[in-house]
């Protein structure tokens, strides 16, 4: 076990420097900090350039669309998701071309590796961590990378594939010890991660609230309630039958999505849930409409098991 | 205005004659820049029968820009457009025909009808890329021009822009890119005083490019002659230190916009702006029609055989007796 940003960007690493013919940049990515971690243990290669640029995300963003629109392979690292709402231009119109003029096998690939500023000392500003609603603007895929299990497969096979995405890591885990998972399924659109299968309820994790599930699937199973725990990715056209197997059979499911956008991924889950054909009981935790603008604690809480509980009616071992 | 030679039917006429491209190794840039005017016209009239839904953005008045940077791109050089590409779209064209029926949103057009006026990016054109928002497609250009020192492969990639679009601040962003890592891009200015209805001075301060180029020590040339011969020359001048030295330049030209800014020309009744091909090719005099300033360089005469020349290549079933004044 190591802590969770050393651990991923091991994973990252590797992966990114296994590609041939790759830009490789982001604004001092090879000194300092390495963006507090980020980007480690990068090497170059004979067609493999690692390069410290200038204070222009907007330009960034064209610039991998562009080498990838010429076969190449860009990877973008990123400070802060905020700085990315400067290139939703290129998501959204510049990406919307490419993909409308070709095939994506005849494009190279194009990666942003983003850290998500959620610890909540950044200010007012500096606090922007809905990857989902980002993505959902540009119809693009994005990954929350929370564990070891699902920064591996995300990285082993989204860097290496043709076309568009961003994947996202959060600060606010950054020294924490890594969630390793033991056994665990996944869909192969890397849109579902299922990290436990229980008998009477669905925990469904978007954005960073895998570590609030987690922490309830325990409390819970201290009550005698057993529950599935899945963590999803805004995904395009998202593979999740796992998951609508797993809610037809508990009936129950607790979407949890810590991101601060009013209708971000945890609404879309809730939407799919509400489809299944035994129409599950849904129910949706996200943050406070309201939320204080100014320094302020990032923390996001999952209800307390006991709430769950009462809200599903769930038989505790108590009950 | 120098009276036209020919007398050209409806354009609706013309459209089953021979819509081909001059061949490049056949015909000097000065033909093929006339046909350019030539088939521009012929899109302004069908525009005039609203004969596509989607808006065309015609260059009357850049032809000489355009011809210079089609005539001065090497062969694996790569072209980056913005919203007014259809002149472009012409130059690199094998046939005018791909470039309607793509503007009729037709399966038969150039790209399936699905790209329409704004982003279209002819296929084997060299234009690799064309984008419809203002700033867009400098960044995109510089990765196209990265990817090429990657895979250390040869050509340019020129990236064209207006006025309007060059007081985005991601033109100043990709020329500082550009600078930094030398990459091999030609930024193009066509500066036509226009940001659709809006003269500079009606919107903004005056923007120096020269100086702005100096400050980031990229080459910087500026073009006001409107006479393509020069153009070309010193377009290849330019793509030769562009081999030599590296990269980036900056190159802009002093044009004059002589259409409306999308759809036809007259675009109402009132329109003070009026251009019909049965008043001829030209549109304007000396120097601010492209074209005009052609005629005078080369004489009425040779003008006159290329107009001639055309003429019989594109109209169908009438006689070239009767078209030929």
């Amino acid at each position: 076990m190591g802590k969770y940003l050393s651990s991923v960007n091991e994973i990252i690493a590797r992966e990114v420097n296994r590609l041939d013919c790759a830009l490789v940049y982001g604004e001092n990515i090879d000194r300092g900090s390495y963006l507090s971690g980020l980007s480690k243990n990068l090497t170059s290669g004979p067609r493999r350039r690692i390069l410290n640029v200038g204070n222009c995300e907007y330009t960034h963003c064209g610039v991998g669309f562009g080498a990838m629109l010429a076969g190449a392979n860009a990877v973008l690292f990123v400070k802060q998701l905020d700085f990315m709402l400067l290139g939703m231009d290129h998501f959204a119109s510049t990406y919307g071309l490419l993909r409308s003029g070709q095939a994506l096998d005849r494009l190279g690939s194009f990666t942003i590796v983003v850290a998500v500023y959620d610890q909540g000392y950044q200010g007012p500003q500096s606090s922007f961590n809905d990857l989902a609603s980002m993505c959902s603007l540009a119809r693009v895929p994005g990954f929350t990378l929370t564990n070891l299990a699902d920064a591996a497969a995300v990285a082993e096979q989204e860097f290496h594939r043709p076309g568009f995405r961003i994947i996202a890591l959060t600060q606010k885990s950054a020294g924490d010890e890594v969630f390793v998972p033991g056994e665990f399924d996944r869909s192969a659109d890397c849109a579902l991660f299922r990290y436990s299968t229980g008998a009477d309820l669905s925990i469904v994790c978007a954005n960073f609230s895998l570590r609030n599930g987690l922490a309830l699937r325990d409390e819970l199973a201290d009550r005698g309630v057993s529950s599935s725990l899945f963590g999803v990715n805004p995904v395009i056209d998202p593979d999740w039958t796992l998951l609508a197997a797993d809610a037809e059979r508990t009936g129950s499911v607790l979407v949890l999505d810590d991101s601060k956008g009013l209708t971000g991924l945890g609404h879309r889950v809730c939407e799919f849930v509400s489809r299944c054909r035994s129409a599950p009981r849904v129910h949706l935790v996200t943050r406070p409409t309201h939320i204080p603008f100014g320094v302020a604690s990032e923390e996001f809480e999952a209800p307390p098991a006991e709430k769950v509980i009462a809200l599903f009616g769930l038989q505790s071992a108590s009950s | 205005m120098t009276n036209p030679r020919v007398s050209w039917p409806d354009a609706v006429d013309l459209l089953g004659g021979d819509l081909s491209r001059l061949p490049r190794d056949e015909c000097s840039p000065t033909a093929r820049m006339i046909q350019l005017r030539l088939w521009q016209h012929l899109v302004n009239e069908l525009l005039k029968q609203k004969a596509f839904k989607v808006p065309v953005h015609l260059a009357f008045g850049a032809e000489s820009v355009v011809t210079a940077v089609d005539e001065s791109m090497a062969v694996d050089d790569q072209l980056v457009l913005t919203h007014r590409n259809a002149a472009y779209n012409m130059a690199r064209a094998d046939s005018l025909k791909g470039l309607l029926d793509e503007y009729r949103s037709l399966p038969t057009g150039a790209c399936g009808g699905m790209l329409g006026s704004m982003n279209l990016a002819l296929p084997a054109s060299g234009i690799a890329y064309t984008s419809s928002i203002l700033g867009n497609n400098f960044s995109v250009a510089c990765g196209l021009a990265f990817a090429k020192v990657l895979k250390d492969e040869a050509g340019a990639v020129w990236v064209v822009t207006g006025d309007g679009a060059a007081e985005e601040g991601g033109f100043y962003e990709a020329l500082v890119f550009a600078r930094s890592h030398r990459l091999r891009v030609v930024f193009v200015i066509d500066n036509n005083d226009h940001s659709m209805v809006s003269s500079i001075r009606e919107r903004r301060c005056e923007i120096r490019f020269d100086r702005m180029c100096e400050a980031v020590d990229v080459p910087y040339r500026a073009f006001d002659s409107n006479d393509v011969i020069a153009y070309v020359a010193g377009l290849r001048q330019v793509r030769h230190e562009l081999d030599g030295a590296g990269g980036p330049w900056c190159v802009e030209f002093s044009t004059a916009l002589l259409n409306q800014h999308a759809g036809p020309t007259p675009g109402w009744p009132t329109d003070p702006l009026s251009i019909s091909l049965a008043n001829g090719l030209l549109v304007g005099s000396a120097p601010r029609d492209p074209v005009a300033v052609l005629h005078d360089t080369i004489g009425g005469e040779s003008f006159g055989r290329i107009e001639s020349m055309l003429a019989a290549r594109v109209v169908a079933g009438v006689s070239n007796g009767k078209n030929h004044g």
